[in-house]
């Protein structure tokens, strides 16, 4: 940076500002409808904005919509989902790094079908299942086509096989048994996989709508998402759309805060979910 | 001998509730899906009827729109990722003081659920209140039905969607251009003459295997999200904005037509099996020359 900036270096750096500024607009603008009663947003100064700033608009919303009951579903889901994938793909992850088998090959064909084909796309039969299994419109029903993870498991087997054989002996030597051998040796060193992983199913699955639109009926189950939806509906003709971008705001602030804390932490596991 | 026995046994012990799972909702599916394709309902009934299913979608005018939208969209899609990605990476890649501060704008809108981005664009493209609107009356142009257009429609949804992915696929080329060594990053300053002939001849190849990756998942992410069709337009105006996965909705479980529904899904397999065998012949023929 010993450089001095002379107008083809100035140049980049306002397109960024700029495109930085384009983007940041309709976040901006929906912050703006919730905390802005409409009229003074569509007809006032931004002094009258900053004058007429109110949290009206979440108060209805949230009377409007159970939403208390959404976020208690979503993170029930959620959470409950994440602990049974990381018991899961510990497990997988570990018997396909550290344990020789015959019949090996239909095994990685299976987690490989499950990489290529993404659970979305197979709503119907998936659908089919959960309800002859008398599942619908219960958490088990949102979580079950994800409870298995072929992308969580192939991420831990390839943590998994880095560590040193001399550890796993060692402990061995010591009388553990394989799970125990897992648990205390290998969990504790692949910890930052595990939080990888982690990262990338919960923004996915706080974010998912189709398969939970499909399995939930009630607000029994129905996560933030699949209510979001419905106040969409009830606000198309524009008349409370103040309580359409606070819902909005309600549903999306944990993952907004999640971004604006962990920014490098959030990079990173996006980029390693790209490895599939 | 014992020991591995054992091992196997201990193997599949822990591999078991993966199996039973990956059975049950991937590989089971799969199978009843191509089977179903094959199949229509009369009456109570379910009848063979070979490959009437797929005939009747390529001849039915609305069938045709689907496809048609579902490769417009994939291939802009494509296109965006690629090159926007690329461009916005090399923006991104700037050592300024505030770059962190200059990514958040484009990191916040991946973590954001589709559902929300569409409720947020749906506040600026509603017709009299909405913002865009609002914006092109002041300096003097008509409004327009940006949603309930046939032509703006789907262009309408592509915008949510590239406002929403296009930082995701940038984060990609982001992390390769800052693995380049550093003689080769000052090719990638944006700055002086011939920038655009370093990025053709010096960043672009290097950078070919991430083009690669993102393409695929460019596709697979634009076949996949149709979240905000369901939030702005339900496929209207007219099926103007209906895609491959939203009609296997809406002729699963809206009009029960299961034969025709998955049909659509086998040809969404067929796309994702062509996907995975071009990667795997890439992966093998970088391995065979590296």
């Amino acid at each position: 940076m010993s450089r001095k900036r002379d107008a083809s270096t100035i140049l980049p750096v306002m397109l960024l500002a700029g495109l930085g500024l384009l983007w940041i607009i309709p976040l901006a603008w929906t912050i703006l409808a919730a905390f802005v009663p409409t009229t003074a947003l569509l007809n006032g100064t931004p002094l009258d904005w900053v004058r007429s700033v109110t949290f009206q608009a979440f108060d209805e919303a949230w009377h409007v919509a159970p939403f208390a009951r959404y976020y208690i579903n979503t993170i029930v889901f959620v959470f409950g989902l994440l602990v049974l994938q990381l018991v899961a793909i510990s497990l997988a992850g570990f018997a396909l790094a550290r344990i020789k088998v015959i019949g090996m090959g239909f095994v990685f064909f299976l987690f490989l079908t499950q990489l290529m084909v993404p659970g979305s796309v197979l709503l119907l039969p998936n659908y089919q299942t959960v309800a002859r299994l008398g599942w619908l419109d219960s958490y088990p029903a949102m979580m079950a086509p994800y409870f298995a993870s072929a992308f969580g498991t192939f991420l831990m087997r390839q943590a998994f096989k880095q560590v040193p054989k001399e550890l796993e002996e060692a402990a061995r030597m010591d009388g553990a048994n394989t799970l125990q051998i897992l648990w205390h040796v290998f969990i504790p060193v692949t910890r930052s996989s595990l939080v990888a992983f982690s990262i990338v199913s919960i923004t996915y699955h706080w974010n998912e709508f189709l398969w939970p639109l499909l399995v939930t009926s009630t607000v029994r189950s129905r996560p933030l998402t699949v209510g979001l939806s419905l106040l969409t509906q009830m606000s198309e003709t524009g008349a409370q759309w103040d309580q359409l971008a606070a819902g909005t705001l309600i549903v999306a602030a944990p993952m907004l805060i999640l971004v604006m804390a962990l920014q490098k932490q959030f990079t990173q596991s996006f980029l390693s979910s790209g490895i599939k | 001998m014992s020991f591995i026995k054992r091992g196997g046994a201990v193997a599949y012990l822990f591999l078991f509730p993966s199996l039973v799972f990956l059975f049950t909702f991937t590989l089971w599916p799969i199978i009843w899906v191509v089977w179903a394709s094959f199949q229509r309902r009369v009456g109570r009934e379910r009848v063979f009827v070979g490959l009437d299913n797929y005939a009747r979608l390529f001849s039915d005018p609305v069938g045709q729109r689907v496809v048609s939208n579902t490769l417009i969209y994939v291939t802009a899609g494509l296109i965006v990722s690629v090159f926007c990605g690329l461009l916005l990476a090399l923006l991104l890649n700037q050592s300024l003081k505030y770059i962190l501060l200059m990514r958040f704008p484009f990191l916040a809108p991946i973590a954001l659920p589709m559902v929300g981005a569409a409720a947020i664009w749906l506040l600026l493209y509603t017709p009299r209140v909405g913002l865009i609107n609002e914006v092109l009356q002041t300096v003097g142009l008509p409004p327009r039905n940006w949603l309930s257009d046939r032509e703006l429609a789907l262009p309408s949804l592509f915008v949510v969607y590239v406002w929403k992915q296009l930082g995701y696929f940038s984060l990609f080329y982001l992390a390769a251009l800052q693995a380049l060594p550093d003689d080769v990053m000052d090719a990638a300053k944006i700055d002086g003459a011939g920038f655009w002939t370093r990025l053709r001849h010096i960043i672009w190849p290097l950078v070919s295997p991430t083009t690669y990756f993102v393409s695929t998942i460019a596709v697979l992410n634009s076949l996949q999200q149709v979240d905000h069709v369901f939030i702005l337009t339900a496929g209207g105006p007219n099926n103007a904005t209906n895609m491959a996965l939203y009609y296997v909705y809406e002729q699963g479980f809206k009009y029960f037509k299961t034969g025709l529904a998955s049909a659509v899904t086998v040809l969404l397999l067929s796309m994702l099996l062509t996907l995975a065998i071009l990667q795997y012949i890439y992966l093998e023929r970088r391995v065979h020359y590296e």
